[in-house]
């Protein structure tokens, strides 16, 4: 018997494919009696392939023996006793060698029974798509979700962004805002002059931070107003190195002392310079943590810390804070006034 | 944090460098790329004679063996392992970027490299390298026949012994595994090649005729077996007669190329003999009750399973999609490490 086969790939090559026979003996004249089409009638793979065997004489013995299984293996997957046989890919495979041993042309049924009554977990799900030569099926982002989620991305970031950005410029705008506003209203509800600085401590508490030229407009005003604003402490906005003042309150009780004399008190290591009005070094170098240095000078004193969260500034029994600045530690700032009367 | 954000633009690949064949399989999408390793390069004609890249894959593979003098058509993999490390790189590069496009909010992607289980740390360092320079933002090397095994569907994590067979172009790993890890493995360099070679030499020797590496292949697809069925086939060849110097045709039946390819499936079966010999007897047992697993792409080859099971006595089992396995298993390998944690397998990590 000689058959030849189409050859798709390839200009030589004809495949003559002869039949040898009785080569392997036995079931080489049961080749007619295997089905063209595998028709499963409902029944479990096992049992067609049970129905075969019988149908070619064959025991469950020698099949056990060619496929080198135990009978009792054959014998569950002829019954459909999954439970007994080991994980699904052997079982698949079982039932494939089996096939090829009845000389079933093609097992796929077979096992495609078999895996819609025996789904298996254990092999990815993803079918594979093979694409040869340049159609790739690529991973682009061009799927909608991809851009969905990139764009809803994006838009937060952008929202966080304009956010923070009002959030960080609406401190100094609101804290001006309000300086600016009291002037106003101190003229024009004249009686009540005397509240409204009161009413300017509580609402700014201890974090109030004044606008360099507001500070001296109000100044003047709180200070002959009241003199309970000697306790309010005094932050400093010196985003600019140079022109920041402190705010001075009604002085006239400070001692000569008290007026030329600033202690700081390091809780972290500091570089540290002050010089004061009359352009002498009155300190400079590296305090070290802990300490507290006393220095006296002419006033004002401009001080340049290189760490300015760990530096705390006594002068005229007041402790100035520096509001700290997020990225930047070193800091420079004036303190105290020309005195009117230079001695 | 950065990093899972990150993790959600990019793709997972698994990639099976094989020496024949490079797949890669994408988390989500299945194998998306599969094509030969070969890498044809253009020689410059002017000025210093600068190299460049004039094919990859399918298409260069064509121009094996055909080329003129300014382009040479090299395979950059040669038994499982880097022979020519910076065309390697630069068909990896070509490869990932085929499947991963950049953009600007894609970063470079995760990928898993199954290595031969034989290679040296050299080597291992090497496809390490060589998937870093291509763009990979993290690379994961992964053993072969673990891969396999996965990929397979075998149950790799339970406390019981799955050998697997992974016979690929360049190599033949046999691999005894049990709960994720590998009792017992051994990588001969015998694979596809060397079944083309065997039947190129058996031509040469028989007949006095010179065939090329895709003849021999075409051959060995066609009408090549590893035990002697009741059919024969017959195939017309054309190769160039030695002593005339000419071009010629002639028949070649498929008991010939069983004949031909007796010395490498010999040492395949020593291999798997050795195996199974060396690995403890419970995990034997194992083996003998559920059978061993066939992969890759010499798994293809007809009969091989039954002269497997005449020469063992196991059960032998065609994994399905065996060309595949390895990549899938990659896959599924990732998907485990983003699951559980790189500790799952014994793996190198960075």
């Amino acid at each position: 018997m000689t058959t030849t086969y189409g050859n798709d790939a390839a200009e030589d090559g004809v495949i003559k494919v002869t039949t040898v026979d009785s080569a392997e003996g036995e079931q080489a004249e049961s080749a007619e009696q295997v089905p063209e089409a595998i028709d499963l009638n409902g029944l479990k793979p096992g049992e067609w392939l049970k129905q075969l065997r019988e149908q070619k004489n064959l025991s469950i013995e020698h099949v056990a023996d060619r496929l080198y299984l135990d009978t009792g293996v054959v014998t569950a997957l002829e019954d459909g006793d999954y439970a007994a046989l080991p994980p699904p890919i052997f079982v698949r495979g079982y039932i494939r060698n089996y096939a090829k041993l009845l000389e079933v042309p093609s097992s796929d049924e077979l096992v495609g029974a078999y895996n819609s009554v025996q789904p298996d977990e254990s092999l990815p799900m993803i079918t594979p798509q093979i694409h040869y030569g340049g159609q790739v099926n690529t991973v682009n982002s061009k799927d909608w979700r991809v851009r969905a989620f990139t764009f809803l991305f994006i838009l937060a970031v952008a929202i966080l962004v304009v956010l923070g950005g009002i959030r960080l410029s609406n401190k100094p705008m609101q804290q001006g805002g309000v300086v600016m506003e009291l002037p106003e209203t101190t003229e024009n509800a004249g009686e009540s002059t005397l509240a409204l600085p009161r009413l300017n401590i509580e609402a700014t508490t201890e974090e109030t931070t004044f606008e360099p030229p507001a500070i001296e407009s109000t100044s003047l005003e709180t200070s002959e107003a009241s003199d309970d604003v000697e306790n309010v402490t005094i932050s400093l906005t010196s985003t600019d190195d140079t022109d920041t003042q402190e705010a001075t309150p009604a002085p006239p009780t400070f001692t000569a002392e008290q007026l030329h004399t600033v202690v700081i008190n390091y809780s972290m290591d500091s570089w540290t310079r002050i010089i004061d009005n009359a352009n002498e070094k009155v300190f400079e170098g590296v305090a070290k943590a802990g300490r507290s240095i006393t220095v006296t000078g002419e006033p004002p004193f401009k001080m340049r810390f290189g760490v300015v969260q760990g530096v705390t500034v006594e002068y005229k029994n007041e402790v100035i804070t520096v509001e700290n600045h997020p990225n930047r530690s070193g800091r420079s700032f004036t303190i105290g006034e020309p005195l009117p009367d230079a001695n | 944090m950065l990093k899972r954000v990150r993790g959600l633009f990019s793709t997972d690949l698994s990639i099976d460098l094989g020496t024949a064949n490079t797949l890669i399989y994408v988390r989500g999408q299945g194998i998306v790329l599969d094509e030969p390793s070969v890498v044809a390069i253009r020689q410059g004609r002017e000025g210093n004679g600068a190299k460049s890249i004039a094919a990859v894959g399918a298409e260069a593979k064509l121009m094996l063996g055909r080329t003129p003098g300014h382009i040479t058509a090299i395979r950059p993999m040669k038994d499982g392992v880097i022979a020519d490390f910076t065309i390697t790189e630069r068909m990896l590069q070509y490869f990932i970027h085929k499947v991963h496009e950049t953009r600007f909010l894609r970063p470079s992607p995760r990928v898993l490299i199954c290595v031969p289980c034989g290679s040296t740390q050299v080597e291992r360092r090497a496809i390490r390298e060589s998937a870093t320079g291509a763009g990979a933002r993290e690379v994961h090397l992964i053993e072969e026949p673990m891969a396999a095994a996965i990929g397979a569907g075998m149950p790799v994590s339970e406390a019981t012994g799955s050998m697997v067979l992974d016979i690929g172009g360049g190599t033949t790993e046999v691999g005894v595994l049990s709960l994720n890890g590998i009792v017992y493995s051994e990588s001969i360099r015998v694979g596809g090649d060397r079944f083309d070679e065997a039947i190129i030499s058996y031509v040469r020797r028989h007949y006095n005729m010179l065939i090329g590496e895709a003849t021999a292949e075409r051959i060995k697809h066609m009408i090549g077996s590893a035990y002697p069925g009741k059919e024969i086939k017959e195939i017309h060849v054309r190769g160039r007669n030695v002593a005339e110097g000419i071009p010629r045709s002639f028949k070649l039946n498929s008991n010939e190329v069983l004949e031909a390819l007796q010395e490498p499936l010999s040492s395949i079966v020593s291999t798997i003999k050795t195996a199974l010999e060396r690995i403890p007897p419970e995990l034997g047992s194992d083996i003998a009750e559920k059978g061993m697993v066939l992969t890759g792409g010499g798994a293809l080859l007809k009969d091989l399973d039954r002269l497997l099971m005449e020469e063992t006595g196991l059960p032998v089992i065609v994994a399905e999609d065996p060309l595949t396995c390895v990549a899938r298993g990659g896959g599924r390998a990732l998907e485990m490490i983003e699951e559980h944690g790189v500790d799952v397998f014994a793996l190198d990590g960075m």
